[in-house]
């Protein structure tokens, strides 16, 4: 059994990666499901550098029927970035 | 991009193992905590902004973070209670507390918080919200201590929190939530602490980047007042907090030149801490280290800050600040006076422990 399909055994079985590809399931969807598996996060968190992040965010998600690319997870990275350094303004 | 936000109602299941605050985000006006995969990593940075900042520089832990309501944040602490607090900071600012919190992080069983925004935030929710209760505060105090107190690398077994310089304000209600936990009060000469704020302001110090409210300082923006005249103001009123709920709980008073060794001599055995040669020596190389950059050397600088101030600061400082930290010391004095004969025959054998690791050159 490969890695990313290991892990989406031990991820939540709240969606069906049939049915995700079915409804376009992108990378907010995705971000929901890390955020509520260890696992994932625990796959995800071997990576230190953005890019290689980013490749292995979207190889992952690829896997468990999300559909979203490079570019969406650097501007989520960059939208996260600039949300947290902007936390106490306003 | 904000974190994946699990609304009220919906998140009672929510597993927050391994999770740790980092802030409180209103959303719509409601309250929700952010938290974050921290993992292993500790608070050993001189302050919280700064561990959390060096974990968020980490893709995931930035990316994949959740929002979950006060509640929830609650029921955590009582699923989960972590590591009971050992002793709370108090202080002045710019009187040595940073240099008394790193001595202390300096043990690996040891967990400081220090000068924590979730914890700031939780004490300041009423001014955002006036309908949220002292009631309310002391439980989300308890729980927001109980989620940032867990234990990450194993094997901890002391809390310490050191709160922002303005939180002597809020003496009555932490002592309140924590009637058992032991705390200190840290202040310095007057003059020296507005020299190192004219240096470098802190953020209390600016007009509008906290609630004036909070401080009771009235008269910015009707008059020229100037900076450093509104920072001797607030001084006195933090100071003047100190004076006025220096009985309660179990509070005890130290002096800035009384350090590091007080840390030893007297904090310690106030929060039930006797410390092995191998702690004291950690405790002194974090002593022999600039607090706030560890990577110097610490130096005397209480000369120079003198040297420095000119004739207006002085002014300053004798009107304002002067007689509350007379006041202090007066009370230093006499709790020193009334814990002495208690307290001789333990002090003596821990003196004689610490004064061979107490070095001539760590002076403050």
């Amino acid at each position: 059994m490969e890695t990313s399909e290991a892990i989406a055994d031990a991820a939540l079985p709240t969606k069906d990666a049939n049915a995700m590809n079915d409804s376009g399931a992108g990378f907010g969807e995705f971000q929901e499901r890390v955020a509520a598996s260890p696992q994932l996060f625990a796959e995800l968190a071997k990576a230190n550098e953005r890019d290689e992040f980013a490749a292995q965010a979207v190889k992952l998600g690829a896997g468990l029927g999300y559909r979203f690319g490079i570019a969406e997870v650097h501007a989520a990275l960059t939208a996260a970035r600039c949300a947290w350094l902007q936390r106490n303004v306003g | 991009m904000e974190p994946v936000t699990v609304r009220n109602g919906a998140d009672g299941g929510v597993a927050l193992d391994g999770w740790t605050p980092l802030r409180l985000a209103w959303r719509e006006g409601m309250p929700l905590v952010d938290w974050c995969r921290l993992g292993d990593v500790a608070f050993t940075d001189p302050f919280f902004e700064q561990t959390i900042g060096r974990a968020l520089r980490h893709p995931a832990r930035l990316l994949f973070r959740r929002e979950t309501s006060m509640e929830r944040l609650e029921a955590v602490a009582h699923e989960r209670p972590g590591v009971k607090p050992a002793g709370f900071i108090f202080h002045e600012s710019r009187c040595g507390s940073t240099l008394v919190a790193q001595m202390l992080a300096a043990h690996l069983d040891s967990i400081v918080l220090a000068e924590a925004p979730p914890i700031d935030q939780v004490l300041r929710a009423h001014r955002r919200d006036g309908s949220i209760s002292r009631a309310q505060r002391i439980g989300w105090l308890r729980a927001m201590i109980s989620a940032l107190g867990q234990t990450r690398r194993g094997g901890e077994r002391r809390l310490f929190v050191k709160f922002d310089s303005w939180h002597a304000l809020e003496l009555p209600l932490i002592v309140g939530a924590f009637p058992d936990v032991p705390w200190v009060f840290l202040y310095r000469d007057p003059v020296e602490v507005l020299v190192s704020h004219q240096r470098q302001r802190g953020s209390q110090m600016i007009p509008g980047a906290l609630d004036l409210r909070a401080f009771g300082v009235s008269g910015w923006g009707d008059t020229q007042m100037s900076l450093d005249a509104y920072c001797a103001r607030v001084l006195s009123v933090i100071c003047q907090a100190a004076v006025n709920h220096a009985a309660l709980g179990r509070g005890r008073l130290v002096n800035f030149s009384e350090l590091p060794q007080a840390v030893w001599d007297e904090t310690s055995p106030l929060f039930g801490i006797e410390w092995t040669p191998e702690e004291l020596e950690r405790m002194c190389g974090a002593a022999r280290r600039n607090s706030k950059d560890p990577s110097r050397p610490h130096t005397d600088d209480r000369q120079e800050k003198q040297r420095e101030a000119s004739v207006e600061l002085r002014r300053l400082a004798d009107e304002w600040v002067a007689p509350s930290y007379a006041q202090l010391e007066a009370l230093r004095l006499a709790q020193a006076g009334g814990t002495a004969a208690a307290a001789s025959a333990e002090s003596a054998s821990s003196r004689s422990r610490s004064q061979s690791f107490t070095t001539q050159s760590i002076t403050r």
